[in-house]
């Protein structure tokens, strides 16, 4: 473990950084904060003693104000010397939670909000810096550092242990000492502690949270912006409320990789896209059931700056990653071929051969009446049973002469036949 | 590179502001490609380690927490609480898994459906070697995944690193890719670029039914390619903010594909001509180069990326002979013996993609994106020779009409105006996106967009050595059946001055503006609502209409007040409509643009009907509608549903004129305990497109009238106007269960896929069809028999614990399907059908396969 | 379905090596309240059976001996569970075992209605709200890393009080005991019973394990007094 005082170099410049981004995301809580907190009323199954001691205490209730004052106050004769309150931790205090030391209160985090330069120390990682989310629902939490957390939570520590997240901020927290880690996402959590089941007192990022959907999302950008996330904002599923939390659950390792909220990328996906994962049990389909492929391979759900949330500039960008063959350009080109790949394929799967979203010569004729054998109605007359077997509808029919369909690159391929 | 400037410029005053980030997953979500490691037997790549922890998630509740939408997520797998260490007294720890066994594949192994993308074979598999270790001191991390079936389905992948410091990542992977598993290629050398005709067929020489008996000696075969990708890629924190990242990924694609081969019609000329579906050769490389570097800022965030991609093609050609002779409609008897065609097989071609984006984080919680991108497609492959024939070619009928054409003016290089491609499409992308949220109850949003893509290739069909324009259509043999029709213009012999050929490559092209706005209300705490517009004008280059029009309007509206579910209802409507429509844009580019053009006196034929409307250009009116509800049933199940509709309407009198696509699904979770699991799915979709066309009248193309676009006019008349009609429908189901009794667990599963689909047809007269059909317009009906695709899958397994360490799995899949398509109708044992040679008699009309597995899972 | 002979082979062996290899580790018995109901039961029909308790617990419940819980005001369902535990194996107790192993789970219920009818015993409260049992009661020790109790066990410590608005997944409440007046040395036993891990047989347990690993025996003693004088 490096020396406290190395590890404590915050520069001012990086510190009015750090206030100007919690002032952004003060913002956001604060609004949110003023937001009516959803109270749905649930039918609470209370022993009837309990539920008797409830409604006759409910209104002499009060939370407890401990202060520094009061703590300083002598204890009621018991031998433990120099009680603390939470606000007053040390950096010794620290030192002692080692190995557990996945904790910050307040005070550290105050006095040292930028305790790790990258420069400083090689071994450290970006975790360390992590701030203590607010939660402007309980504003006056504070920080009760991970260990009060998993007291409670103990078998949530230990399926949170094997996700990724939680590895790192451990990780994070062995490399330089102190670092939050619970507290980083959900806020302080004092207000929590004494009264837990109080709506908002932590910040919570599943159904039953009161904090706003885009203050989850804040929470979780306050580390992850930029990146492939860089346009979230505006893009359709942060227009349809998804939080980060609807997709990814970082406290346990559900899936191989990707920290996601079930098993796979595509089945993440299918939970709300079950009509495209149904295109993809049809005869030709890219290979997602047969696990080579996923949803985000070809989409980035956290926004794009293409429609549809392509990754790419164009639809065709994206299959030429896959399909370089066909990016050309060719000598000859064939126009719908070169505007949208779309123009003739269902890349999420379809009832013809190779993706095609009529079957051929149909396909074609929707757009070459021209003159001579392009625009003739074929009928059953013509199938290789008929009888007058015709090629233009049998096996691969236009495309048994007009193969080089997606652009030719010989001199004499301008219909694709060469 | 002036272009990069100011944005570094930005950059580099940016990053003396900001603090530290965390940085992670900076490529996954936003690179193409292998972001999904796994294969039939286990999709997810980590199926082995899902089993669900029976303790649950917390001591202090029963049951799982819901995502905000209200879906339940899993249990957590069950895990060791800790790893173990690497080695006495190491820092780093670790856990394994081992899934080592043996497969068997039995019944009709070789059905296509079975093996579409899975290379199943019988033998040892090592089903899931997963390894993971850390060292929890210094977060250094080190992470093993991989799975084999067979040689062409595999993969491994190694990460490594350090958490939120750097990652290396190294992969390899085959995939296969089976097109079809029932070939019967008549020729030699499938797989090269040569085919050659087996003894004793003679190219040019052999009759229908001894191409037919030969054909019949022909071995099954499966034509696909199997994808062999090698990644190494590397990123890295570079400096507070900033990361960098590198990757070259190569693909080595190889096999073969289904082909075509063209000998000019058959169906209009018996014992003629030639339709041939060959083979062609895949022996593809790719070499994908990415990098980039991001900053990912508080204030300012930036990300400079680089994509190159480098595709290299190592056949450019495939050669095939044709067993047919060929036999000119008038004239004196064949001059040539035209049976061998080529292709010429894509291009080696370069890409490059530099894009830079950059936004700033603003006041009202605000963000301001702007974005650029410069590409460029290039390839200057050498080009082939227009024909490979040799000797004379066409048809001589007397010396004042002598159509033939001296191959050996044709089968060199010197007959090309240029030696290589030189083609090259440039594209650039400028995107500016501002986004403010003053307040939680409303947020506003605009944007502009402008892509363009430059096609700056150059090609005229000129050959110095006739001075002729044009080109040999189908390796010579139409000009060989049909006097004059060889596919040249020139303009010093009449007998070719008036002929209407394309002479010149159409360098397609577009740009393409969007410009979109929208608005979010927030109205009370459970509701919002999504307005958005969009204009997007479409202005493409030689196409028929120079300006298109969209624009589109959206409605969402998300509801979180019924029950502890989520509904989410869309609907959006898109008016396209655009500039005047012409039917030939294509003018500039064929020979009757060309000085010496001669325009018969009766005038050119139509090069097709101005009624026609493409459906990609088309007026069109859209409206989509989809709806979907999460709705919570207590504390252990959801349900989930959607419903959809679209519906298109194109203004065409020809062409695509509607479609319409409905369909719902509903799913049932159910996870009453950590061991007991349940998933019911149902669905059904329904789809159906219009389109119209219209048969030209034949006798008109040599007559008056010929040059009349008009849909009624004598070259369309309306009694050759036709109807099409595809009515599609899909029927999903599925079931799951899991249950865990303790020392054995039980996996069960069943899906069910039916699609229907049916072509119909509807015609005014016998003089839709094709003069070779018209005879039985009487008996051909109202359309095509219904293809169907069904597939049943059932499977069945067992996870017995022997000890904490060691398992065995047994399972077993059994799957069976029946498929119909009249493309393929008719040609077991009848693959060569006059002048036209079959080689896939596609998917098997039924199957019935099984898998069983058995094998050991060993904790590590 | 198709196998072949390879396959055949295949399964009697791997169910012979499943044979030899089933060595079945017992599991220690474990009570899981997590979807503990709250209880119901004939307070007048546990009165009958409350002879034997009455030689620790006392006849209205109050212990006749500090080290002993009191009983009387206590949650029913917390009793019934407990007596659960202790017939089940859950929570040991050489007197109590035995003595559960003789109700059937009737009694159990009626006996936890009638204790917890019972009124809980009187303490005359002292001033100690800035005692450190106070304060850990009350805020819990973040550098220890200790919770405060009142979370779970009320801010006055006669039982939980959850918010009725939160529609998040609940503990089973019912089954929190009351600890205000509980005696202090039965109090300090149990903690360090949880701390020590002999008293971790149910999820509740659980719970309490990860409370008072970090609890000094001074803190245990200052906590044992403090809610003994609620």
């Amino acid at each position: 473990m490096p020396p406290v005082s190395a590890m404590v170099s915050p520069s001012d410049r990086a510190l009015r950084c750090r206030h100007r981004r919690a002032g952004a995301l003060l913002f956001v809580f604060a609004v949110a904060g003023a937001l009516p907190g959803a109270r749905h009323a649930a039918a609470q199954v209370v022993h009837p003693a309990v539920s008797a001691t409830l409604t006759q205490r409910d209104s002499d209730r009060i939370l407890p104000t401990l202060t520094a004052q009061a703590a300083a106050e002598a204890g009621d004769g018991s031998p433990h010397a120099a009680p603390l309150p939470a606000s007053a931790l040390t950096t010794e205090d620290f030192r002692r939670m080692l190995p557990r030391t996945d904790m910050r209160s307040d005070a550290d985090a105050n006095a040292h909000p930028h305790p790790h330069a990258f420069l400083d120390n090689g071994a450290a990682t970006s975790f360390d810096a992590a701030p203590i989310a607010k939660n402007p629902l309980a504003p006056d939490a504070i920080a009760i550092g991970a260990t009060s957390c998993i007291a409670c939570h103990a078998l949530e520590n230990l399926q949170a242990s094997h996700s990724l997240h939680v590895r790192a901020f451990r990780a994070g927290a062995a490399g330089t000492g102190a670092a939050a880690a619970c507290e980083s996402c959900h806020g302080p959590g004092s207000a929590h502690a004494r009264d837990p089941t109080k709506p908002g007192s932590i910040i919570a990022f599943t159904r039953d949270a009161v904090t706003p959907i885009d203050a989850q999302t804040g929470v979780c950008l306050a580390c992850h912006e930029g990146g492939a996330r860089q346009d979230w904002m505006g893009s359709v599923h942060q227009q349809h409320e998804l939080a980060c939390t609807d997709c990814h659950n970082p406290m346990a390792r559900l899936s191989a990789e990707g920290a996601l909220a079930d098993h796979s990328i595509n089945e993440v996906c299918s939970t709300c896209h079950q009509d495209i994962r149904d295109k993809f049990n049809r005869r030709s389909h890219m290979p997602l059931p047969e696990g080579q492929m996923s949803c985000v391979d070809c989409h980035n759900p956290h926004g794009t700056l293409t429609a549809d949330l392509i990754k790419t500039d164009t639809v065709n960008g994206t299959c030429y990653a896959c399909h370089a063959e066909k990016r050309g350009p060719f000598l000859f080109e064939h126009a719908p071929v070169r505007e949208s790949c779309l123009t003739c394929h269902d890349p999420h799967g379809s009832n013809q051969e190779a993706l095609l979203t009529l079957p051929v010569p149909m396909l074609c004729q929707q757009c070459h009446t021209m003159t001579g054998h392009p625009n003739d109605l074929l009928t059953t007359a013509g199938l290789a049973t008929g009888p007058a077997p015709d090629e233009r509808l049998i096996g691969r029919a236009c495309l048994t002469c007009h193969a080089n369909i997606h652009g030719s690159n010989n001199p004499s391929g301008s219909r694709f036949h060469k | 590179m002036r272009k990069l400037l100011v944005p570094s410029l930005a950059v580099a005053i940016a990053a003396a502001f900001v603090g530290t980030r965390a940085w992670a997953d900076s490529t996954d979500s936003a690179r193409v490609g292998d972001i999904q490691y796994g294969n039939a037997l286990d999709p997810t790549g980590w199926a082995p380690l899902l089993w669900a922890d029976p303790r649950g998630f917390s001591w202090l509740h029963a049951g799982m927490m819901r995502t905000p939408s209200g879906v339940l997520y899993p249990y957590p797998p069950r895990r060791e609480d800790a790893g173990s260490p690497l080695y006495k007294n190491s820092d780093w720890v670790y856990s394994g898994f081992l899934q080592l066994g043996y497969l068997h594949v039995g019944g009709d192994t070789q059905a296509e459906f079975l093996r579409q993308y899975a290379g199943w074979r019988d033998g040892l598999a090592p089903g899931l070697f997963a390894l993971y270790a850390d060292d929890p001191k210094t977060g250094q991390y080190l992470e093993f995944r991989g799975s084999r079936l067979s040689g062409d389905d595999q993969y491994y992948r190694l990460r490594s690193g350090q958490y939120g410091v750097y990652k290396v990542e190294a992969f390899y992977r085959d995939i296969p890719h089976h097109v079809t598993t029932s070939a019967y290629p008549l020729w030699n050398g499938v797989g090269s670029t040569d085919l050659t005709l087996p003894a004793p067929l003679m190219p040019g020489g052999s009759t229908p039914p001894e191409v037919a008996a030969v054909e019949k000696t022909r071995p099954r075969q499966t034509v696909g390619a199997t994808r062999r990708r090698e990644g190494l890629g590397l990123e890295a924190k570079l400096y507070r903010d900033w990361s960098g990242y590198i990757s070259i990924v190569n693909e080595k694609r190889t096999g073969n594909g289904l082909w075509g081969g063209p000998m000019y019609l058959n169906y209009i000329l018996e014992d003629n001509g030639g339709a041939l579906e060959t083979v062609r050769p895949i022996d593809f490389t790719t070499t994908d180069v990415s990098m980039g570097l991001r900053d990912a800022g508080t204030v300012w965030q930036f990300q400079l990326n680089y994509t190159g991609s480098f595709f290299r093609d190592h056949e450019d050609q495939l050669n095939f002979q044709s067993p047919f002779a060929l036999r000119n409609v008038a004239g004196v008897p064949q001059v040539a013996n035209i049976h061998q065609g080529q292709f010429s097989l894509e291009p080696d071609n370069d890409s490059h993609n530099l894009r830079a984006e950059l936004s700033r984080s603003l006041k009202w919680n605000g963000q301001l994106s702007l974005a650029t991108a410069w590409g460029t497609m290039r390839q200057n492959d050498p080009l082939l020779p227009p024909v490979t024939c040799t000797g004379t070619g066409g048809v001589f009928i007397s010396p004042s009409a002598d159509y033939t054409f001296n191959c050996a003016n044709w089968n060199t290089g010197a007959a090309l105006s240029r030696q290589t491609a030189g083609a090259r499409i440039d594209t650039g992308l400028l995107d500016a996106k501002l986004t403010l949220r003053p307040t939680s109850r409303l947020g506003w949003h605009a944007g502009v967009r402008w892509y363009r893509e430059d096609n700056k290739t150059n090609y005229l069909a000129f050959n110095p050595l006739t001075g002729q324009y044009g080109y040999i259509a189908e390796n010579g043999s139409q000009g060989s059946i049909i006097p004059g029709q060889i596919g040249i213009f020139d303009p010093r012999n009449p007998l070719f001055a008036s002929y209407v050929t394309q002479v010149r490559a159409i360098p397609f092209g577009y740009s393409d503006t969007v410009f979109d706005t929208g608005v979010d209300w927030r109205l009370g705490e459970n509701n919002t609502l999504n307005l958005t517009y969009s204009f997007d004008r479409n202005q493409p280059k030689y196409r028929e209409r120079k300006r298109v029009n969209e624009q589109r309007i959206k409605l969402a509206w998300v509801d979180r007040a019924i029950g502890k579910g989520t509904l989410r209802v869309d609907y959006e409507f898109a008016y396209r409509n655009g500039g005047p429509y012409n039917y030939n844009p294509y003018e500039l580019f064929y020979s009757t643009a060309l000085p010496g053009f001669v325009t018969p006196p009766l005038g050119n034929v139509a090069f097709t009907t101005d009624a026609m409307r493409k459906y990609d250009l088309a007026n069109r009116v859209e409206h989509k509608f989809h709806a979907t509800l999460i709705y919570p049933i207590g504390a252990t199940a959801t349900i989930s549903a959607i419903v959809y509709a679209t519906r298109d309407d194109y203004a065409a009198a020809i062409g695509r004129q509607a479609t319409r696509n409905r369909g719902f699904d509903l799913s049932w979770d159910w996870q009453p305990s950590p061991m007991t699991s349940m998933n019911a799915n149902l669905g059904r979709d329904d789809s159906s497109l219009d389109f119209s066309n219209v048969g030209d009248n034949e006798n008109v193309t040599g007559g008056p009238g010929r040059g009349d676009p008009s849909l009624g006019g004598p070259l369309f008349p309306l009694a050759n106007q036709w109807q099409g009609i595809d009515h599609e429908r899909d029927y999903n189901a599925g079931l799951t269960l899991r249950h865990d009794f303790g020392r054995v667990r039980a996996d069960f599963s069943y899906t069910y896929t039916y699609a229907l689909g049916r072509i119909g047809y509807a015609f005014a007269s016998a003089g839709a069809l094709p003069i070779t059909q018209q005879p039985f317009a009487g008996d051909v009906g109202n359309g095509f028999p219904d293809n169907h695709y069904h597939i049943n899958t059932l499977q069945l397994g067992f996870d017995i614990a022997f000890s904490r360490m060691l398992g065995l799995r047994v399972f077993d899949v059994f799957e069976t399907g029946s498929f119909a398509d009249w493309h393929y109708l008719g040609l077991q044992g009848n693959l060569v059908i006059d002048h036209r040679i079959y080689t896939d008699l596609g998917p098997q009309p039924h199957y019935s396969a099984n898998l069983i597995g058995v094998l050991l899972n060993v904790k590590l | 379905m198709i196998f072949t002979t390879r396959t055949a082979i295949l399964f009697p062996l791997a169910w012979a090596a499943m044979a030899a290899g089933m060595v079945l580790a017992a599991n220690p018995p474990f009570d899981d309240l997590r979807k503990q109901a709250p209880i119901h039961g004939d307070a007048v029909a546990g009165a009958s059976k409350a002879a034997t308790c009455a030689a620790c617990h006392g006849a209205k419940g109050i212990a006749v001996a500090p080290n002993f819980p009191n009983l009387a005001g206590q949650s029913a369902t917390y009793l019934y569970v407990q007596l659960r535990a202790f017939r089940g194996g859950a929570r040991v107790n050489p007197v109590m075992q035995p003595l559960a192993k003789t109700l059937t789970d009737h009694d159990m219920r009626n006996l936890a209605a009638h204790f917890a009818l019972l009124p809980g015993k009187a303490v005359s409260r002292a001033a100690q709200a800035s005692s450190r049992g106070s304060i850990l009661f009350h805020d819990g020790d973040a550098a220890l890393g200790v919770p405060p109790c009142q979370g779970c066990h009320g801010i006055d410590g006669r039982g939980p009080r959850p918010d009725r608005t939160s529609t998040a997944p609940q503990p089973a409440w019912s089954s929190f005991p009351v600890l205000a007046g509980q005696n202090a040395p039965y109090v300090l036993t149990q903690l360090k019973a949880f701390r020590d891990g002999t008293r971790i047989g149910t999820s509740n347990d659980k719970v309490m394990q990860g409370v008072a690993h970090d609890l000094t025996i001074a803190d245990m003693r200052a906590l044992a007094g403090y809610v003994s004088r609620l």
